[in-house]
């Protein structure tokens, strides 16, 4: 069994790094304007997002492991979607 | 004068437009920018002097046919390369009866489109 400090801290990483992205791409879509860059934005969003969102289900509720598993996987399937939609939006 | 790579949206003034496409020096360049070229490649193969080329590509710039892509080279040099950013040049009258100018632009490749967008994204940071 792995110290839940391990996983707290790499998720808590993985929440900041996520999230100066995302927030960078949503800045330069402010500046542009360009669907193509806010699609870039909500797509790392939501990649971050299913990693918190795993997270909070994981720790706070404290119910099945596998919740959380399924959710952060499924945000992030749909998170690298709106990415690879993003390279061929106008 | 780098062309906004995103500002497609923002038309070039038609006077721009018209000038650029009026000159014949200008004309020349865009026949033979095939593949992205530096001015001084330009300068070559459009039989144009090198100053005078400098000063067409800015006309092409103002007027948003071609765009500018810099490359930095390994020994941190500069390279400006030039390439042609449309497709078709449409001037027709508005519902106003005033003189409209459409440019319509070369559909960009996801790899091209990925590097544009992570440029814009890097001048936030």
């Amino acid at each position: 069994m792995t110290h839940p400090f391990v996983i707290v801290g790499l998720k808590t990483a993985t929440l900041f790094l996520g999230g100066m992205i995302t927030f960078y791409a949503f800045r330069a879509y402010r500046r542009t304007r360009s669907p193509a860059l806010r699609a870039l934005a909500i797509g790392f969003g939501v990649v971050t997002l299913g990693s918190l969102l795993a997270g909070a289900i994981d720790q706070v509720l404290q119910v099945d492991r596998e919740l959380a598993l399924i959710v952060e996987s499924g945000l992030t399937a749909v998170g690298f979607a709106v990415i690879l939609y993003s390279l061929y939006a106008e | 004068m780098v062309r906004d790579p995103f500002g497609d949206d923002d038309a070039p003034e038609l006077q721009d437009v018209l000038d650029a496409l009026d000159d014949p020096d200008c004309r020349a360049i865009i026949t033979e920018l095939e593949a992205p070229m530096t001015a001084s490649e330009l300068s070559d193969a459009a039989d144009v002097p090198l100053s005078t080329t400098y000063r067409k590509l800015d006309l092409l710039s103002e007027a948003s046919l071609l765009s500018e892509r810099t490359e930095i080279r390994s020994d941190g040099q500069h390279t400006t390369r030039y390439e042609v950013a449309f497709d078709e040049v449409r001037i027709a009258l508005d519902e106003q009866r005033s003189f409209d100018v459409g440019i319509t632009r070369p559909e960009r490749s996801p790899d091209e489109q990925l590097a544009a967008m992570w440029s814009e994204v890097r001048k936030e940071t």
